[in-house]
């Protein structure tokens, strides 16, 4: 999709974040968020705060008792939340995704169903989201309290081996989105187990290329991309330091790109749960944003991924 | 025939430290021979460990610069034997020997290749080699967790096979167990709880754990696949219903890749407030690797976890 809100600085936290989607909010009235397979309980914890705080406008999709039972749970009163019966999962997130591309909601977010299941539905040709030759990747953004910025992190959840044009195509999408929050010239990591090229192993070798492309001025001027790159040596000066690295990227990295989901998962779960990290987590290359949080979610990361899709829907008509 | 007395539970890196310390000063004192020991990483370490009574250091390599990197962490060269060597490969060789021969217990690397370290220790000759694999452990304390977590594997095994997590799950438990706990909780990873088609790595985690029921795994509870959150959040289990002797309470995380082990043990030391120690198990003795991007206490705490597993296996 293309992104039509500009920022006037770059986002560096989730606060930056928050203050100009409350600026949207405040103009255009809540964002209405769709959700396939609502009878959710961490999805609907999320919503039910974000509605309070006049963010959003919820949509349920699915099976109406379900639905009512988990937001009884919450203490929730029925009445003033919006449902539509669709007892299939698959029927639903039809539903729901038509909801949002024919303008009657804003944002799509995935309720209580696998993610697979989940892309599937949304990719099927009549639906007509996915457009030929565009990638949708998955995109994490992380405040980490030792940061003074956030970082993007792809793709933690949804592309599955892809080969060296997909990788770029990866990296182009989140090259869009760190440039969208404002970061004019990222600078982009490409993460490892080890910063040495090694022969056993291939994803050293890949990431190599992609760095050589790079230098070479492959890239969009302004943007660097290195790699390979272990965390540390990614994201920690002092360990730039020790090792006497010399990259632009290292140290300084604004996107860590890893080279499969698991990798990206692992880390992205890793953060939240046992370094206290808040995030985000979107899906780009859909005609709107999709909203993929992992299935125990933290209530605040959720209203996170909120306010960053109200930013990407920007001004409304 | 008399039990084996228990083994202490060791819920923090000073334990694991303290208990190095105990084993020894109670007895002989363990002692690291460390290869190609004219590195600045290892000598930090082996001073340390020898400062605060934790293992003794023989040191193999060029002796001038070991005395002077000795010197300049403040020891005094004497206090050290130093062994001169006259290449990378005489310095593998003459360590593995002394730890094969029982006058040394843990074998060290200092600035040579991993790789080349590695043959001696595999040479017949030395009595050192064993069937199984050699893989990393990492022992982790992230604040937020209640108790020490091992990650495997994020410094050997690249890309393991289903035989090689198998090994891997094996020597992770001999290193839970020398830290006392009985039976530990594996958590097979992955990037979500279910059986899935298109991810063969949920398969391999599904087998492993039946493995573990059947006792062809001994000593531990395995379970997957299993996403970390599943594994460490007990909040996460009760939202996902799922009945499990491993989720919410994991002793060992096994990756399915060394980037996937690497990243998570990075981030714990990196964000997570956690001391690392690290561990190779496979041989006939534990092999300890530090790194210049190691703090000093870290280099002191992977000396120590293998004292603590060193003696564990002797013990045992």
């Amino acid at each position: 999709m293309h992104f039509k809100y500009k920022v006037d600085k770059p986002q560096r936290s989730f606060e930056d974040i928050s203050d100009c989607a409350h600026k949207l909010v405040g103009k255009f009235g809540p964002y209405r968020v769709v959700v396939a397979v609502g009878d959710d309980l961490p999805s609907l914890q999320g919503l039910a705060l974000a509605k309070a705080q006049g963010l959003v406008e919820p949509i349920l999709v699915g099976r109406t008792r379900h639905m009512r039972y988990e937001l009884e749970q919450l203490g929730e009163s029925t009445s003033e939340w919006q449902m539509i019966e669709e007892r299939d999962p698959h029927d639903a997130t039809r539903h729901a995704a038509q909801l949002v591309k024919s303008g009657d909601a804003d944002i799509l977010m995935r309720g209580k169903l696998l993610a697979r299941d989940f892309f599937a539905t949304l990719f099927d040709k009549d639906l007509g989201l996915h457009k030929p030759g565009v990638l949708w990747t998955n995109i994490v953004a992380l405040k980490i309290k030792e940061l003074d910025r956030l970082i993007l992190l792809t793709d933690c959840a949804l592309t599955v081996s892809l080969d060296l044009p997909g990788r770029l195509k990866l990296i182009q999408n989140a090259t869009d989105f760190i440039q969208f929050l404002g970061v004019a010239e990222p600078k982009i990591s490409l993460l490892a187990a080890v910063e040495t090229v090694t022969p056993g192993m291939p994803v050293s070798l890949e990431e190599a290329v992609i760095a050589k492309m790079s230098e070479r001025g492959q890239f969009p001027k302004g943007v660097s991309v290195d790699g390979p790159l272990s965390l540390d040596l990614s994201l920690s000066l002092n360990a730039v330091k020790k090792k006497k690295m010399n990259s632009v990227v290292a140290g300084a990295a604004d996107v860590l790109v890893v080279d499969s989901i698991q990798v990206g998962n692992l880390l992205f779960k890793s953060l939240i749960t046992l370094c206290g990290a808040a995030s985000a987590s979107v899906i780009v290359g859909a005609p709107f944003p999709i909203i993929l949080t992992s299935r125990s979610e933290y209530p605040e990361n959720i209203i996170n991924s909120f306010v960053l899709s109200i930013m990407m829907v920007g001004e409304k008509h | 025939m008399t039990p084996k007395p228990a083994v202490p539970l060791l819920t923090s890196m000073d334990d694991i430290i303290r208990r190095a310390h105990d084993i020894s000063t109670g007895g002989e004192p363990y002692i690291v021979a460390v290869a190609a020991a004219h590195d600045d990483a290892a000598i930090e370490a082996v001073v340390r460990a020898q400062e605060e009574g934790i293992a003794k250091g023989i040191l193999f390599g060029d002796v001038t610069k070991i005395n002077s990197l000795i010197e300049a962490h403040n020891a005094n060269p004497a206090d050290f034997r130093v062994v001169a060597t006259d290449s990378d490969e005489d310095s593998a060789d003459q360590t593995a020997r002394m730890v094969g021969a029982g006058e040394a217990h843990i074998i060290m690397k200092g600035i040579l290749p991993t790789s080349k370290l590695l043959k001696s220790v595999l040479k017949q000759q030395y009595g050192l080699r064993r069937r199984g694999l050699l893989s990393h452990t990492a022992i982790l304390s992230p604040t937020r967790y209640p108790k020490l977590i091992g990650v495997t594997d994020g410094g050997m095994v690249i890309k393991p096979s289903f035989e090689q997590k198998i090994e891997m799950t094996r020597n992770s438990v001999l290193v839970l167990r020398a830290l006392g706990v009985e039976t530990p909780r594996v958590a097979v990873l992955s990037t979500i709880d279910y059986v899935v088609e298109a991810f063969k790595d949920t398969f391999e985690a599904a087998a492993l754990s039946k493995m573990a029921q059947r006792g062809q795994i001994k000593h531990c509870h395995i379970d997957g696949p299993m996403s970390l959150d599943t594994a460490i959040r007990p909040e996460a289990v009760e939202y996902q219903k799922l009945k499990s002797d491993v989720a919410g309470q994991a002793d060992i995380l096994l990756a399915g890749s060394i980037e996937e082990a690497n990243v998570m043990a990075k981030s714990l030391v990196l964000f997570g407030g956690a001391a690392f120690a690290g561990v190779i198990v496979g041989a006939g003795a534990p092999i300890s690797l530090v790194s210049r991007a190691d703090n000093a206490f870290n280099k002191l705490a992977s000396i120590a976890l293998a004292v603590v597993l060193a003696h564990f296996l002797k013990e045992r």
